[in-house]
């Protein structure tokens, strides 16, 4: 287990090392900004609203607990039967990898928050093994915590009783810039997509504006 | 001599029936397991997993699991009604809620059961 994650290491570093840059997601806008005397082009990026909710901890956060850092985020239930038990397998192994790195952070925010309350929620990061400091879950007004999705992360939230556990939501697991900019979407169900986030967030670490 | 030739008939006649009553049964009982596995695969694996081995504290394992052995007439309920609470499988508490699952049948969850007991509980494993 130690060799293989000694053997990711060295691959995250040397993709690190690599000039890619990841796509910004979104829509773009150019105005024009003075800058010593002189009119300079400058692109605005969509990013992700802000943001109120309560963590596992019941304590209230919102988007400054981000600010300045990189994160993931992902739409989940506890009693979800179908893609919530995959999705939280891979995101526990990108947890385990920046464990250590507090610039890291992971935002998973319930769909079904009238039976995820603080305490369930608590249970649940706890049964994980997540620490309350850099793995987050979410709860609060159902229709923010949708429209959030929908028009920030570009994942979908819905009720639906015809479904298995009575929500439909998508499986992306979605990656944040340190200006709450979206910078990629991963299936989360896959585990060669988690590999892939894993390197992109590596990516993004190394980044120069 | 006529009787003996009759006898042996009769013998041949009644042990192609038996070997073909028991390919039968064998290629039934293959069938079985073959449903088994893959309503596991969509219904279970995604919590317990393929291998059986259960994730973390929330989801139990049912590989070797005591709490199985102990109640094995128990997990055909607890697939068609679900079960709530806490429980302790090898020793590890968990007290996430299973669904029921209305809409398999009485014999799909035969098949499934069939499948954990001898995929995950036999001796061998």
């Amino acid at each position: 287990m130690k060799n293989k994650i000694n053997l990711l290491s060295l691959l995250l570093v040397i993709m690190a090392c690599g000039d890619n840059k990841l796509p910004i997601y979104g829509d773009r806008k150019v105005e024009m900004k003075t800058i010593d005397g002189k009119q300079v082009a400058d692109t605005i990026y969509q990013s992700v609203p802000d943001f109120e909710f309560t963590n596992q901890e019941g304590k209230f956060i919102n988007q400054n607990i981000v600010k300045e850092k990189i994160y993931i985020a992902d739409f989940f239930f506890v009693t979800c039967p179908t893609i919530c038990p995959r999705m939280k397998k891979n995101l526990l192994k990108v947890y385990e990898t920046f464990k250590d790195k507090p610039e890291i952070m992971l935002l998973s925010h319930t769909i079904d928050p009238e039976h995820d309350s603080v305490s369930v929620l608590k249970d649940y990061a706890s049964r994980l093994g997540a620490d309350s400091k850099q793995w987050l879950f979410l709860t609060g007004n159902r229709e923010k915590i949708y429209a959030l999705a929908e028009h920030g992360y570009y994942a979908t939230a819905l009720a639906d009783s015809t479904e298995p556990g009575g929500y439909v939501h998508s499986g992306g697991l979605i990656l944040v810039d340190k200006k709450r900019r979206v910078r990629g979407i991963y299936d989360g169900t896959v585990e060669s997509a988690t590999t892939q986030l894993i390197l992109d967030i590596t990516t993004l670490m190394h980044e120069k504006e | 001599m006529k009787k003996n030739k009759f006898l042996v008939l009769l013998c041949i006649v009644f042990y192609s029936l038996l070997f073909s009553c028991a390919d039968e049964k064998q290629a039934q009982s293959r069938a079985n397991a073959n449903h088994g596995l893959e309503l596991y695969e969509r219904m279970c694996a995604n919590c317990h997993q393929s291998d059986g081995s259960g994730f973390v504290k929330l989801y139990p394992p049912l590989k070797n699991a005591d709490y199985i052995k102990q109640n094995p007439k128990a997990i055909f309920g607890i697939i068609k009604n679900g079960m709530k609470g806490r429980v302790i499988v090898s020793g590890i508490e968990f007290n996430l809620v299973m669904p029921a699952n209305p809409k398999l049948s009485d014999k799909e969850i035969e098949h499934i059961v069939e499948y954990v007991q001898t995929r995950f509980l036999s001796s061998s494993e």
